[in-house]
Formats: structure tokens, C-alpha cells, sequence
């Protein structure tokens, strides 16, 4: 009974050796974006990641890979989501501009691992305050789906960013949510803008000959309409299949992790 | 065999040996910048760490100046980082560094005021991501240094290494130990 204990102790040794020394989970065969092991993601949010990476990856050669697993297998998160990053390859060869996307469901840990190439859009502090802000609130409520979903958002905005992709056309439908917001410098701007016009208006009043404009000869100046000029959509045919691949990206251990 | 065509089989020996020389030197030149190249990640990383200090310092003293405990330690491990020079000195630092970010996590369960404050958790991000490049430049430090050796140590590779004064480099000691490890659980 020993020896047969023993043997099958062997094989099962030998097996572990046998496949990769890390057991993390295979890249996808196709929709290689979306790596679902646990099963928590919409077919409304898998379709959003696929189609705005397939537009990122087009224009700047960056990947956002979301994988969620039930279980981390014993590794650390940070482990476990670099192997993810440098075994599958996300992010170009060149610029190594791969983001991974971790969700552990079991462990209640997630981590947003960002390759060499997007530490500076993305540096930990920013990585952390997405966790936190966007993902970690929804996860502790058991909504898994949005809280990828929204964390995805914002990590697409700010490689977009960092690339000078205009958010239309990573969503035609929902332009806003690939915007980075900025915060407190938005508003600083908005304030700005508005002391701007409030103080056009009164120097155009103060300046104006009051006779003219009591005797109606005045006119306002026509102001042509703004002109929209219709981006191209490189994937307006829909649901084309498309040979996605990772690009052979790297990274060091940079971006944030978090529990709930 | 006449003597011309000696000359030549000599002459095409010399040149093959010299061909394995050059490629044999320039891929342990490769080798060993690479593991050049993952010290001074390390080496980055700690004066990183050790520049967001003072910060972090500044932030907890707004709320838990009597924790004169931790502030020792931040010193401490400063000091180590910024004095590190040879491997088992950035070792040491290294492992300080893991360590002082734990016990800075474990303070601020006892402070919720900290926890909530947003550059404190931005600052802590950031230490705790220098410390996770660290581990991951040290694995990859032991890596290229588990190659390098190897081949500096095995057969052909050894005379050139010998001729051009190629030594063995150090292994960073601790290699982060069971906890970063993957435990392999038979009982699944």
C-alpha cells in the first residue's frame, strides 16, 4: 500500500514537473481578451472589452488582457498576474504596453498588473486608486461584472491617453466613459472657462456702442455650424472574426493590487 | 598531404576556433549585462523607495506622531537602501523594505484615519510596487545569474570564460522564501 502511495506520489510529482513549473490558466484560443475561468462577466461587458481592444491594439499596439480565475493556486496575486503578463505575451514586443486585469473570485484578491511600457501612463498609485475606487467597492457587493467593467474603462482611458486615441472611437455609443477624468483640474479648467465668458460678455457689453444696438442695426454674426467630421470606423463591419494575438509584451512587477 | 595545404587546414582550425571564441565571449558579455541589468533594477527600485519615504514619514506623523516605533524603522530602512553596495547588503535592504511595508499595513488597521487618507494610499501603492519590482528583479536576477554561472562553469564555455577573466557572480540568498512561493498542496 506504501509503495502504490508513494508511486502515485511520483507520478503526480512528475506531472507537476512536467507541465509549466507555474500553473496559471491557457491563454484563450480565440476572444484572447477575455480570459472568463470564473465566469462572471456579461456577454454585454466581454463584447465591450473585445471590441475596444481590438480598436486600442489597432491604433497603439497596447493590450488590456481581463482574466479572472476562481482560484489562485497557491501563488500570490502579484506572482500569478506577472506570469499572466510575460507567459501569454500581452502588450507589442516592441513597447511592451500590456495591461493585465486579475480577478481572483475565491482568494477575493485582484490586481492590475501594467507591462514596462505603460508605467508611466499607468504608475502604481494611479493602478491602486482605480482598484480601489472603481472595482474593489462592486467586488465586495458580489458584482464582479461591473466592477471589471468599470476598471477596464478607466485603464483603456488612460492608455488611450497616453497614445492620443480620441475616446469616440474606442465607443462610438459611450465616448465618456474612455475619457480620463481628471479631477480636480477639470474643474479648474470648467471655472476658468466660465470666468472666460463671463468676463467676454461683459467687456463685449461695456465696449459696445449703445446706440446701435437700441436702434436694431446691430447684427449678431452668423456663426457657421460646427462641422463634424465622421471618423472612420476600422471596424464598422460588426462581428468579423479577427485574429487576435498577444504581442509578446513584458513587464516587471509594475501596478496595484487589492482585497476585499 | 603537402605542406600548402597543411598550412590551410591550420589556417581554417585557427579560424573556426577564433569564430567559437568571439561567440562564445560575446554570449557570456550578454549574460552578464543582463544580470548587470537586473541589479540596477534593484538598485533603481531601492533609491525609489527609499525617495518615497520621507513622504510616507510625513503623512503617518500627521496622524500617529507617538508611533515612534515605526518612524525608527522607516530611518532604518532608509539607511540600508541608500547604503546598499553589494549584493547581500540590497538583500538586507530589500527584505527591510518587504518587511516595513507590512508593518505600515498593520498600522493603519489601528488608524482608519490614515487608511482613508488618499495620499497615504497612493504613497503606500507605490512602496508596495517598488517592493513587488524588487522581488521580481531579484528572480530574474537569480535567473540570469543561474545561466551565467552554469555556462561559465561547464566544459567549452570554461577556457574562454577562464582566458578573459569571467567569474562567477553571487545569488541573492534569500529567494524570497515559501511565502512568495507556490506551495504545491497534494491533499487537492
Amino acid at each position: 500500500m506504501k509503495i502504490y502511495k508513494s508511486l502515485a506520489g511520483v507520478v503526480i510529482l512528475l506531472f507537476l514537473v512536467a507541465s509549466t513549473a507555474l500553473a496559471i490558466v491557457p491563454e484563450p484560443e480565440t476572444d484572447i481578451y477575455v480570459a472568463d475561468y470564473a465566469g462572471v462577466l456579461s456577454h454585454e461587458t466581454r463584447q465591450e472589452i473585445l471590441k475596444v481592444n481590438r480598436v486600442l491594439y489597432a491604433k497603439t499596439g497596447a493590450q488590456i488582457a481581463v482574466v479572472t480565475v476562481n482560484s489562485l493556486e497557491g501563488m500570490t496575486i502579484e506572482e500569478y498576474a506577472l506570469e499572466v503578463l510575460r507567459l501569454w505575451g500581452v502588450g507589442s514586443r516592441e513597447k511592451n504596453n500590456g495591461v493585465v486585469i486579475l480577478v481572483a473570485i475565491e482568494d477575493r484578491k485582484a490586481r492590475i498588473e501594467v507591462g514596462y511600457g505603460l508605467e508611466g501612463a499607468i504608475p502604481d498609485g494611479k493602478a491602486g486608486r482605480i482598484l480601489r475606487e472603481e472595482m474593489i467597492p462592486y467586488f465586495s457587493r458580489g458584482d464582479y461584472d461591473r466592477g471589471i467593467l468599470f476598471g477596464f474603462r478607466r485603464i483603456a482611458a488612460e492608455v488611450a491617453k497616453e497614445y492620443g486615441v480620441n475616446p469616440a472611437e474606442l465607443s462610438k455609443e459611450n465616448p465618456a466613459a474612455y475619457r480620463v477624468k481628471s479631477g480636480v483640474s477639470a474643474e479648474v479648467i470648467g471655472a476658468v472657462f466660465v470666468i472666460l465668458i463671463i468676463l467676454f460678455f461683459l467687456i463685449t457689453a461695456l465696449l459696445r456702442p449703445r446706440k446701435y444696438s437700441y436702434y436694431g442695426s446691430y447684427r449678431e454674426p452668423d456663426f457657421d455650424p460646427p462641422i463634424f467630421i465622421p471618423l472612420p470606423g476600422p471596424f464598422g463591419g460588426g462581428d468579423d472574426d479577427f485574429d487576435d494575438r498577444f504581442g509578446g509584451g513584458s513587464g516587471g512587477g509594475g501596478g496595484a493590487s487589492g482585497g476585499w | 598531404m603537402n605542406q600548402k595545404s597543411l598550412f590551410w587546414v591550420i589556417v581554417g582550425i585557427v579560424i573556426v576556433f577564433l569564430l567559437y571564441g568571439f561567440s562564445t565571449y560575446n554570449s557570456l558579455v550578454a549574460l552578464n549585462e543582463k544580470v548587470d541589468a537586473s541589479l540596477s533594477e534593484i538598485d533603481n527600485q531601492l533609491a525609489r523607495a527609499a525617495d518615497l519615504l520621507p513622504n510616507l514619514e510625513a503623512t503617518v506623523k500627521g496622524y500617529a506622531a507617538h508611533e515612534k516605533e515605526i518612524f525608527s524603522d522607516i530611518a532604518k530602512a532608509r539607511n540600508l537602501m541608500l547604503s546598499a553596495g553589494t549584493v547581500s547588503q540590497r538583500d538586507e535592504a530589500a527584505g527591510e523594505l518587504s518587511d516595513l511595508v507590512g508593518r505600515l499595513l498593520m498600522l493603519t488597521e489601528n488608524y482608519p484615519n490614515i487608511k482613508a487618507d488618499a495620499r497615504f494610499a497612493q504613497l503606500m501603492d507605490e512602496l508596495a510596487g517598488t517592493a513587488n519590482r524588487i522581488t521580481v528583479a531579484r528572480r530574474d536576477y537569480n535567473e540570469a545569474v543561474r545561466k551565467y554561472n552554469t555556462r561559465i562553469k561547464t566544459f567549452p564555455t570554461k577556457i574562454i570564460a577562464g582566458m578573459f577573466g569571467f567569474t562567477e557572480r553571487d545569488y541573492f540568498k534569500a529567494p524570497e522564501n515559501a511565502r512568495t512561493f507556490p506551495k504545491v498542496n497534494f491533499g487537492q
